[in-house]
This record gives structure tokens, sequence and C-alpha cells, in this order.
């Protein structure tokens, strides 16, 4: 597992189809719990699968659309680059 | 376990104490993710034998119905669905609380439901909800649902060591095909005979820390799962992401769901005709009957008119509300509803309202309570008050017949305008509701719009069974309201209609020898209308009419249709039976007869009653105002105060007043008076 570089972006900003790990959630109290309880929280690993507003991102295993505004908050670092993905 | 404290039995609902002893039954909870099938499992459990109610002292709803047993019988109860137990709505704290043994009701036993085809995601929860049945010494049981599916994508999962891992039994079953139903009965059974706790470390007691727990019950459902099931499938959600590919489309998943709304609405409109003529035949063959059986009197006249007509009048919509409720259970056990939200969210967030505002909407125009009472659904407390507001302005099915009767007066000739002022009245409420909506998120209700974040769970195939029960269920709780407060309300607008009561003898002469004159031409029937109309103007109803003509005149509203404004002020549909009696054709008048009356009808110095001013004044009027009074009694139900309940009719009375206003003046002008 090499990481290239971890350079943080927000979700709403990460390319799709790579894979990303939470680094930090900036969002309000109620939005952060709700965000935990679909499994985007510190240390979890996600991957992006349609940018827009809203966005789908995949975490613990189902796909989750979250609003464009509130991905803002969400700050993350590129885990496993699109390539790796297919294998 | 069967040994409850007394102390927390005497907060269960009174209903249950008066059938059998309650103690006696053990109960049996529900508890899973959202989307885990748990409606399913619960209607494949339960079939007809369940029905909907409150948890005592909330408005929160659940179904609860009876399973047999091996040798007894338990009662289920569905809780609301779950992410976790760091609840956030009403509906969801109940859940917890219950699951922790404090809520309205103690359960003897927990069957925590879990979607086999997404294990990670659901034994989150899982891990949360052991820890809680622990503590609170809960006897639980895990249903593995979905079973069936794990097989089709190749992935094998080891039951045995899932079993072993979250210290329960662990039940395979799946709520289509209905496969391992007969041992999960065999396990409720055992365990409400001897009850054991789970036994179970997820190694999630990490004291205060809030994130780090999380990320350890993920850590630890992530470990498990990867432990009983492998690898995640790579075909499992491949389809899902095929469509979702069209269906979650910025462009293409707005007509896709434009697509849907209209094939919903054509079969409400389409289908729904066979049956609500039966229904409306049934009540018109009813009032007959009843006319024959009893002597003429008040009694006749409160059975069939004021009951039979009434209630009739409001169950004629149940064939609608049922393929609405129908459809959205279909929609939602596929798993579109989710996509719905997900498409609408970015246009309903400029009016300041979330994406899960739109399905009420939608459902609104069918008929506002059921789409009150589908808020639920939205997280925040402003955006869920701000939508069940703007609600009943949307054009319902109710508002259909008054539509009908004022566009027959003006474009009886002239199918395209015809046609473009039913569009025109739709999209007038439509367009109120979105401006009420974000004038009242800038003002009354300020605050961002929560955020959107929804779970998109994969497309499946709905289940008619499923839908079809949770349709019934709906239908009784209508018909039960139909049968209860609308009731009321009937007889009460009845007596004011009735009372005083006006026999010949208490008309002014003129009147009398109008009535003597169409006696002796053979014309009773003409007779007997026009009595009808002199005694619904001398009722209580008809004086409250005339006393507020002045307030309507300016719409362009003369004293009959005033009375028609407020004895349709608890069902707008009303006004049309009303106007039938006032123009002298009698409760059943035809419709073009009463067309034709009120076309020619003048006024005092011979102008014409219903000019094409009057009439837009009044189809504005009926748009924009509240005029349903079960409508009412369901926002106070679902805000919990009559506060919102009595803002709505008044910011909706003003509304429609101040637009059928400026209508009226702006048409008078036009040279349209």
């Amino acid at each position: 597992m090499s990481i290239p570089m971890p350079s943080t972006v927000s979700l709403d900003q990460a390319p799709a189809g790579s894979v990303f790990r939470v680094e930090r959630v900036d969002a309000d109290c109620d939005d952060a719990a709700r965000l935990k309880a679909m499994g985007v929280c510190v240390g979890r690993r996600l991957s992006v699968v349609q940018n827009g507003d809203p966005l789908i991102v995949c975490v613990v295993g189902s796909r989750v659309g979250i609003s464009a505004r509130l991905a803002a908050s969400v700050f993350v670092h590129v885990d496993c680059a699109p390539m790796a993905k297919a294998s | 376990m069967s040994t409850v404290p007394t102390t927390t039995n005497t907060s269960l609902p009174v209903v249950a104490a008066t059938v059998v002893q309650p103690s006696k039954m053990p109960v049996v909870a529900l508890v899973g993710n959202p989307n885990s099938g748990k409606t399913s499992v619960f209607n494949r459990l339960t079939g007809l034998r369940a029905h909907t109610a409150n948890f005592a002292g909330t408005t929160v709803e659940h179904r609860r119905g009876r399973v047999p047993l091996v040798g007894q019988t338990a009662e289920l109860i569905d809780l609301p669905g779950l992410y976790s137990l760091d609840a956030s709505t009403p509906d969801e704290r109940v859940a917890r609380d219950i699951i922790a043994g404090t809520g309205p009701t103690r359960p003897d036993l927990l069957m925590l439901v879990v979607d086999a085809t997404n294990l990670e995601r659901n034994l989150f929860l899982t891990s949360q909800v052991l820890e809680a049945a622990r503590q609170a010494d809960m006897a639980t049981v895990v249903a593995l649902n979905m079973f069936d599916e794990v097989d089709k994508h190749g992935v094998t999962i080891d039951v045995a060591q899932l079993a072993r891992d979250v210290g329960c039994p662990v039940i395979p079953i799946s709520a289509r095909t209905g496969q391992g139903l007969p041992e999960l009965r065999r396990s409720l059974s055992e365990l409400l005979t001897t009850p054991a706790a789970p036994q179970v470390d997820t190694q999630c007691n990490c004291g205060g820390c809030g994130g780090c727990s999380y990320s350890q019950r993920y850590d630890w459902a992530e470990s498990v799962a990867r432990r009983v099931a492998g690898e995640p499938s790579v075909t499992l959600g491949r389809t899902t992401e095929r469509i979702d590919r069209v269906l979650t489309h910025k462009v293409v998943g707005l007509l896709a769901f434009a697509a849907v709304m209209f094939v919903t609405f054509w079969l409400i409109y389409s289908l729904a005709t066979y049956p609500m003529d039966w229904i409306e035949q049934l009540t018109g063959w009813s009032a007959e009957l009843l006319g024959r059986w009893l002597p003429a009197g008040d009694l006749r006249s409160l059975l069939a008119d004021g009951i039979v007509g009434g209630v009739g009048g409001v169950l004629v919509f149940l064939p609608q509300i049922c393929i609405l409720f129908f459809m959205l259970a279909l929609l939602e056990d596929s798993g579109y509803l989710a996509r719905a939200a997900f498409v609408m969210d970015r246009l309903m967030r400029r009016v300041g309202l979330p994406g899960k505002a739109f399905v009420p909407m939608l459902s609104a125009h069918a008929c506002a309570i059921p789409a009150i009472m589908a808020t639920r659904v939205i997280d925040d407390r402003r955006d869920r008050l701000a939508t069940i507001l703007v609600l009943p302005l949307i054009t319902c099915s109710a508002r259909v017949p008054v539509y009908a009767l004022v566009i027959a007066l003006l474009f009886a000739n002239n199918p395209l305008m015809a046609a473009t002022v039913f569009t025109g009245a739709y999209a007038l409420g439509i367009v109120a509701a979105l401006v009420m909506a974000w004038l009242f998120k800038r003002t009354l209700l300020p605050g961002e719009t929560r955020p959107l974040v929804i779970e998109l769970p994969n497309y499946r195939l709905p289940s008619l069974r499923s839908a079809l029960l949770q349709t019934i269920d709906r239908a009784t709780v209508f018909v039960k309201n139909a049968g209860t407060t609308i009731l009321l309300i009937t007889v009460v607008l009845w007596a004011a209609a009735t009372y005083p009561k006006t026999s010949v003898g208490d008309l002014p002469v003129a009147a009398q020898s109008e009535i003597a004159e169409l006696q002796q031409s053979g014309d009773a029937a003409a007779a007997d209308h026009l009595l009808a109309q002199y005694s619904l103007k001398r009722s209580v109803a008809g004086r409250i009419g005339q006393a507020i003509e002045p307030v309507f005149a300016p719409l362009g509203f003369d004293w009959k249709m005033s009375i028609g404004v407020v004895s349709s002020f608890a069902a707008r549909e009303v006004i049309v039976s009303t106007l039938a009696v006032l123009y002298g054709l009698g409760e059943d008048g035809e419709s073009d007869a009463l067309t034709q009356r009120l076309r020619t009808t003048t006024n005092s110095s011979g102008g014409l009653v219903f000019t094409t001013a009057t009439c837009l004044s009044l189809l504005v009027f009926y748009v924009l105002a509240m005029q349903c009074l079960p409508t009412q009694v369901v926002t106070k139900r679902e805000t919990g105060s009559w506060g919102w309940a009595g803002f709505q009719f008044a910011y909706m009375t003003v509304l429609a007043y101040v637009a059928a206003l400026i209508t009226y003046q702006t048409a008078s002008t036009f040279g349209l008076g």
C-alpha cells in the first residue's frame, strides 16, 4: 500500500474513482453526527463514486449521497489512486 | 423475562389492556437499519394481523402485530429504522430508549434485522444494539435478511462464526422468499422461554470520546464482516451502479423523476376513477335506501344527508389515497425514493427546503394528510415545519370538483382554455407553496437547510405483498379517521346547515305563494328544492354566510357563495353541494344543470352573478385557502401544537383572500366583471 504524497483536499474537490481516508470533519455537531452515523468519520476509508452536488461516495459498503456544501467540510487524503481500484 | 415490572406496563397503550392481559403476551421489538428490509420481515411474520399505533405519550408511529410462534403468540413491534443509537429525530430517540429498556414499552426480546448484502454497515448498529441489550439484560436474536441475494453473488457467509462474534443466535432468512422463517420462529420461541442476553464484547468501550468509539465500532464491524464473509463481492453493487449512472444524473435523473411522477399521477387519476364511481354510487344508494326506510324528519336527514353524504364525500378519495400509498411503498422498497430526494435536493434547496421534502409535496397532490405524515423523513425540525405549513397549498384531489365547476362555468365550450386554467390552478398551488416555504425559511424559521446525507441503497425488486399490506394498513387509518373526526365534523356542519328548522309557514308571504304555485303546477321536486333553498338561508350556516357577505363582497362573492365558503370550512369540496342547494337544485343537483343555473343567475340589479372575474376569484380563493379541518387535525398532531395549525389556517386564509381580491379587482378593471 504505497501512499503517494498525502495531500489533503476537501471531499467536494476529491476526484471520482479514487479511494480516500478521512482526515478531519469540520461540520457542526449535528451534521458531523449524521455523517458519522453513515460512516464518514476520521480514519475511515471512502471512495468518491460521482462528483457534483450532491455527490456520491461509497463508504462502509454502501453508497451515500452528500450535499457538496457539507462535503466541503470533510477533509480527506488519497489512500489509493484510481488505477489500483480495478485490480 | 416475562415478569415485566408493573410500573413500566402502566405506560402501555390502553387498547392492549382491554383485550387479553398484556403482560401475558411477550413483546418482540424489531430493530434495524432503514434499508435492511425490516418492514418486509415484519410483514412476513405478521401478515394481516398488524395495525399502526403510536407509542404512549409520543407522536411516534409504529406498526405492531401478532406473530404465531411455536406454542405461543408474541406481539411484534416495528421500531423506527436507525443507523446508530445516537439519535437525532424523535422517532430515533424512541427506538433508542426502547432498545435501552427505558422506553414507553419494554420488549422481552430484540430481533435485529441485518442486511446480509450490506454486512459491514449493518454490523455498526449491531455492535451498539448488542451492548445496549447486554446492559439492559435483554435477549437478542439476529435475523440475517436477504440471504438469498448473497448466494446469488457468490459470497458465502459463515453464519456460525457470525453467531460467535455477535454472541447471540443468527438465523439466515429471506423476507422475500420466506426462506428461514420457520427457524426464526423457533428461535424466537426458544429465546422467549429461556431468555439470554448477548454475550459479546465489541471492544468499543472507549469512554467519553465519541469520535474514537465510532472509529473503533467501524473497525469492529469491518473486521467481523471480513472474517465471516471474506472480501466484498465485486458484482453486488454493479447493477445499482449502472442504474444510478442514469437515475442520479444531473439532467437525465430529473427527467426520469418527472416520468416516475407522471406515471404515478396517471395511475392515481385514471385507475381510481372506477372505484370512486362505485363508492359514489354506493353512497347515493345508501342515502336513497335510508330515505325509503326512515320516515321523513331530522333523523333521516342526519343519517342520509349528514352522515352518509359527508363521510361518503371523504371516503370517495380512498381509492386515490390507496394507489398513492401503494406506489410510494413500491418506490421506497425498490430504493428509488432515496434517488428522488437526491436529484431534487439541489432544486429544493433554492427555496430553503431539503430534497426529502419533495416526496411529501408529491403526495400532497393526492391529499395533504398522508403528505404531512410523510414529512417525518425530514431530519431538521424547522425544515419539516416549513414543509408541513406549505403542503396544504398544493392542489389535492378534493379541490378538483371545485376547479371543475368553476372551469365549466368559464369555458364550457373551449377545452383548450379549460385545460390551461386547470393547469394554471395546479401551478399556482405549487408556486405558492414554494414561495411561502422560501418566505418562512427566511423569517419565521430561519436557518440553513440541513445538508443532504442519504444512503442510496442497492436497487431491489419491490415486494408487491409488502406494499399491499402497507396500503391496507394506511387505508385502515384513513377510514378510521373518516369514521371519527370527520364524522363529528360532518354532524356539526349538518346541524349548522339544518337548524333552526324552517317550515313553509315561517317564510315570507311571497315565498310561500311561490312554493304553493309550484306545488299546484305539480312540480313537487322544484317546490322542495325551493324550500331547501330558503331553509339553508335561514339556518345557522346561512346566517353566518349572510353576516360575512360584506367581507367577501370585494372578492365578487354574493351571499350564497359566502355561505359556500362557511359551509366548506371543514371540507372544501362541500361548496359544490352547498351551491347546488342554494341555487334550488337539491343536494344531488346534476352538475350540468348546476352549471347551467349558475351561468344564467342574475343579481338584483340584473347583472350576472358568476362573471369571469368572480369565477377567477373563486378559483384562486379555493386554490389557496385552507378549508380542510382533517388536515388541521393532522398538523396539530404532527407539530404537537394547535398554535401551528392555527397559524397555518390564518396565513392561508389571508393569502387566499388577498390573492382573490387582487384577481377580482384586476379582472374587473379589465372589463371581465
